[in-house]
Order: C-alpha cells, then structure tokens, then sequence
C-alpha cells in the first residue's frame, strides 16, 4: 500500500434486490484516494456514484446491500468494523456533504447545534457551550457573515447557500481526513457553487483533509481537482490526473463526455452527444458495458476489460488499449 | 414583546426545547388562535375545565360529598335557583357544587389515562416505525387485535372484569387506548426516519438513541398532539359513559356520568338533575374538540403558509 494511500477500495459490489430483480448499482469498484487529494468521481445520473460512495461508511440501506469488496482506510477495512467502533469514523474521520442542503438539516434545531451535535458525538467530556462555541469558531472559517447570529437561526431562515455553509460546517466539524462530497452545489445557483467550491478547496488546504467530490458538472473538475475517476454504469473506467484526463481521454466514453461539453474555444455547430442511454443496471450487457454505445465497439468487446494502468497514474478500462 | 420574552424562556428551557422549536412562530400562533373565534373558544373552555378542576372543590358553594341529614326534606330536589344555580339531588346536595367538583374527576381521569397511553404509545411507535421487521410486525398485530374491537365496549369489558370502580375504569381506557397512538406515532415515524436529516445525523456518527430521541420524536410528534388533544374529550366522554352504566366511579364521587344517571330516575320532572352534569360533559368535550382542530392548524406548516401569503407577520 502506497504511503500516501488515504483509502482504498477494491472491487466494492453494492446490490439492490428489488423485485423487478438485482441492481448492481456499484459491480467492481477499485480505487484509491490520498492524502490531502482532491479526487472526482465523474459520471451520469444512475451510474452508481453516490451509492459508492454512501457504502464506504457502509450507509447503504435496504433493499441495497454491500455483497463484497474492501475499503481499507488508513489500512483497516471499514467493512468489516463493528457498527460501534464505525460511528467513531463517522462524522470524526470520514464525513459527508449532502447534495441537498435543504433536507441535510434537521428543521426544529439551530445551524449551530448541528455542528455542535457532531462535536459532542465524538467527545465524552465536552460541554454543549464548549461545542456551541466551536461551532461559532467553525462558522465563521466557512465564511458565514454574523456567525453568533446564524448559529442561532433555524433552517428555514437560511438561504440554500448558508444552509449548505452549515452543512460543511457540520462535516468539517472534527477536522475530518476524508469528506465526501456528494453533488454539493447542484442545489445552489451558479454565482454561489463557485463560492462553495473554493470554500470546500480553502478547507482542503487548511487542514490537509482529503475531499472525494462526487459531480456531473466537468467544470468543477477541471476547477478544483486534482485527479479523476469516471463511473459508467456501476464501474470506474478511467481514471487519471485532471490534466492528462482533459488532454489525453482514452476511455471512449471520457472522450464523448468531454466532446458533449461546449468549448468556448472551438466553433461548432452542434455538440456531440454519446448515443444510446445508459444500460438497464438489472439487465446489463455483457462484456463491456459502454460497448452497446461505443463507436470503436469490435469483437473483443463482449468480454469485460480490466482497469489496467497505460502511463503513469492513467488508468483504463477498454480493449481498445490493450491489443 | 411579552410574547418574544414567553418565547425566549421557553427556549432556553431543555425539556421544552423541543416542543418550543414546534412551533416556529408564536406571534403566529397566537395570530391563528385570534383570527379563529373557534380555536380561540376552545381554548377557553379547556383553560377553564383545567383551572375549575384544580380549584373547583375548594370554590364550591357548598359540600358536594356530605349529606346534611337535618335538611334532606326541606332541600330535596330544588328547581334552579339563585341559592343553588344547578338546583338540588335528592338528597338536598348543591348540584352546582357536585358538577364543580366532578370536573376534578375528569379532569384526573383523563390525565391519568394520557400518563399511561401516551409513553406506551410513543415508546412502541418510535420502536416499531425505526427498527421495523419483526418487531415492528410483532407490536403491530397486537395492536391490530385491541384495535378490532370497538374501543368502549372492550373498555366496558375491561371495567367490568376489574370490578366497578373509578380505578379499574381508568385502567380499562388505558388499556383501549394506548393502541391508537401507537399506529399515529409509528406513521409518523416511518416518514420521518426517510428523511434526509436522520441519514446525515448517522453519517456524522450520532448514537442512535441521540436519533429517536432528539431528532425522530420531536418530529414525529405533531399529529400526536393533536390526537391527544382530541382525545382528552373522548376520554371524558369515554369514563363518563362507564360511570353511566354503573362501571366508573361510585357514589358519593360526584362525576358527570354518574350525575346524569342518578338523575335519570327523575327525568323529565326534575330536567335540572340531569340537564346540567350533561350539558358539562357537551361542552368540555366540544372544547377539546375545538382546539384540537385549532392545535392541528396551528402546527400544520401549511396552514402556515397560507396565513403568511395573506400577510400575517
């Protein structure tokens, strides 16, 4: 295990069991995160990035069920920790940011006793005023203006962007190493995402945390990360440095997510779309999974590609690379 | 300003933190009690049934229990009149003071009714709505079971089974009426638990008692209210039939029910002896009625809202 090697996940399977059948919302997810690293997780609506992410502190819930795989953080497996010793790391060494501020916050508290619960559920000793006074401090480093006022307001008296500040607030609360991020601006109109992005970047250099910022929106990523992983349908197909992702797709369907976005630098008439929809995740088709979409598709392609390394730190999973 | 000072006092207060925090607004509150004439009756109506049942014997023109032997012929069931506003029994007790003292029944009998059903009913509810499962099927058949029978002539079963009197009568409602709120609570529950704010206080690592207690109670909390509210009525009305029929309190204990069937035997000559015992029974529980339906405007956010557009601050 690499030294800097914040978390690593291997082949994390999470099934849904409905009754119109199984799910595999996430089939073989293996990746890493290191320390102090911006990583995206990048890919459509349904590709089984959230759930992912909920499964590392094993939040999934029922039907879906996490059916294998590890999540070594700082080298013990979070999946096989009992329930006691998890809500330790949760909220103290690895905590989330929702994607929906309006909803992450309970209506009948102040701002400040979210952050100040968070603290007092990972310290004995603590007395609530203690909490509530680093909740004010916490406040006022993610830029609430007022924070002695905002800690006592309650949800519904906030903006969508305060209330999102509170929510990071909650999750930075213990100076965490790892926060997930899940979507956090796609509730917030844009002139405030870019406000919470270099908030969430500023912490991130602050106290060295690691972030894990789950997204659909690529100029997020090409703003605030360091490193990228692609999700299709339920697996990571190409992961790389943001530079060599930007300059140098390999994944076939990297390239088409990029040529769908517009370039203010380049006249086109109309942007590419990548053809088809993404699979029926009870139905899957065999071998790759982009294949059915894919304008390289040949006959190797009804086997399924293992996620092999082509240069340094660029990862892919197609056959296209391997002939 | 008086209101902001209430306001404020209650939530400094811990234990009334959260009830306090139910109602975001109470100059909104109040503004919905003023604008509601209904509301705002029944709230008076039960301030009243509350104060009279803490205070009632000790106003009471005359003794409601003690039989005054040397007077019994002369005072025997008197029409109303400005010595005694209610008339008199037949044996020349003020029936002014026996309704006055039987609010004190009532009012102890659905309290104690409450103390018991509510606990078992939000206990049982917060267990079977979050963990689910077996549990929540085990607790929700036996409930099904209680709820299969209609309530009064369970609690008439009950009553009559633990012998007559004011105890098992009050025994026997608790035993009825714990299961109703049990489902009210357990509804709620399963909403609530759904909701994004108990995942994201899981994710930061708060126990899971912290959960139930602190974040799906309180909001879970609010159609309780409002049934209780409600119910408080139908408990009186619910003793007051079982001391009717001879299940409830006993004599001397002056409650309602018992006043309108003693004073059956003399209906319709004598209309006073039954009249008034029952025309407190109407109007307690159409009080409690009122206001329930006022409390679950109240706390009902949208209600709110449609107060807000008209411009109510």
């Amino acid at each position: 295990m690499h030294s800097s090697t914040l978390l690593e996940v291997k082949d994390l399977r999470v099934y849904f069991y409905t009754y119109a059948g199984v799910v595999k919302a996430v089939d073989g997810v293996s990746l890493s995160v290191h320390r102090g690293e911006i990583l995206c997780i990048v890919g459509e609506t349904g590709c089984g990035k959230s759930v992912m992410s909920r499964a590392l502190t094993r939040m999934v819930k029922p039907p879906g069920r996490i059916v294998s795989g590890e999540v070594l953080f700082e080298g013990v497996d979070l999946l096989k920790l009992p329930e006691k010793e998890l809500r330790k790391i949760r909220g103290r060494e690895i905590s989330y940011v929702y994607q929906d501020p309006g909803n992450a916050l309970d209506p009948l508290y102040t701002a400040g006793f979210h952050v100040a619960e968070t603290i007092l559920a990972h310290s004995s000793s603590a007395k609530f005023n203690e909490a509530w006074g680093k909740a004010v401090g916490i406040f006022r480093e993610v830029l609430i203006p007022d924070p002695e006022a905002k800690a006592k307001s309650y949800p519904h008296e906030l903006s969508g962007g305060m209330k999102q500040r509170v929510v990071i607030a909650t999750a930075v609360a213990n100076t965490p190493k790892l926060i997930i991020a899940d979507e956090p601006t796609t509730a917030l109109d844009v002139t405030i995402q870019a406000q919470v992005m270099e908030l969430i970047r500023g912490l991130r250099d602050k106290y060295s945390s690691s972030v894990m910022l789950i997204t659909h929106n690529l100029g997020v990523v090409a703003e605030v990360c360091d490193r990228v992983a692609v999700m299709y349908a339920g697996k990571v197909v190409e992961e790389a440095f943001v530079e060599e992702l930007f300059t140098n797709p390999l994944h076939p369907y990297t390239q088409g997510l990029l040529e769908a976005v517009p370039n203010p630098l380049k006249k086109i008439e109309r942007l590419r779309s990548i053809h088809g929809s993404v699979p029926n995740m009870i139905d899957l088709p065999e071998g790759c999974r982009f294949s059915p979409r894919c304008p390289h598709a040949f006959q190797f392609c009804n086997k399924e590609p293992e996620l092999v390394e082509r240069s340094k730190g660029h990862l892919v999973s197609c056959w296209l690379y391997r002939r | 300003m008086m209101l902001k000072k209430i306001n404020g006092a209650l939530l400094k207060s811990n234990a009334l933190r959260s009830v306090g925090s139910l109602v975001h607004d109470w100059g909104l509150a109040f503004e919905v009690v003023k604008r509601s004439p209904l509301t705002t009756a029944g709230l008076i109506i039960v301030a009243a049934f509350t104060v009279l049942g803490i205070i009632g014997p000790y106003i009471a023109p005359y003794n409601p229990i003690e039989i005054d032997f040397s007077t019994v012929a002369l005072k025997r069931l008197q029409p109303p009149s400005l010595q005694h506003p209610f008339g008199t029994d037949e044996y020349g007790r003020d029936l002014f003071s026996r309704v006055l003292a039987g609010a004190r029944v009532s009012l102890m009998v659905s309290l104690v009714v409450m103390s018991i059903t509510v606990p078992i009913g939000l206990v049982l509810g917060l267990i079977a709505g979050y963990y689910g499962g077996v549990i929540d099927e085990i607790i929700m058949r036996v409930t099904d079971v209680f709820l299969s029978f209609p309530g009064l002539v369970l609690a008439i079963a009950f009553s009559a089974t633990l012998g007559a009197g004011l105890f098992s009568a009050m025994l026997a409602l608790s035993i009825v009426w714990w299961p109703s709120y049990v489902r009210v609570v357990r509804a709620q529950v399963l909403v609530v638990r759904e909701q994004l704010f108990i995942e994201a206080a899981k994710a930061m690592g708060v126990s899971t008692r912290r959960i139930l207690f602190k974040h799906i109670l309180p909001n879970s909390i609010t159609p309780l209210l409002v049934l209780v509210t409600l119910d408080f009525g139908s408990v009186i009305l619910a003793s007051s039939a079982l001391s009717f029929i001879g299940l409830g309190a006993q004599p001397p204990t002056p409650e309602w029910g018992r006043l309108v069937a003693d004073g059956r035997r003399w209906f319709p000559e004598k209309w006073w002896y039954s009249f008034f015992p029952g025309l407190a029974i109407l109007i307690t529980v159409l009080g409690f009625n009122v206001l329930g339906d006022g409390l679950r405007d109240i706390l009902d956010p949208r209600f709110r809202r449609r107060l807000e557009f008209r411009g109510v601050e």
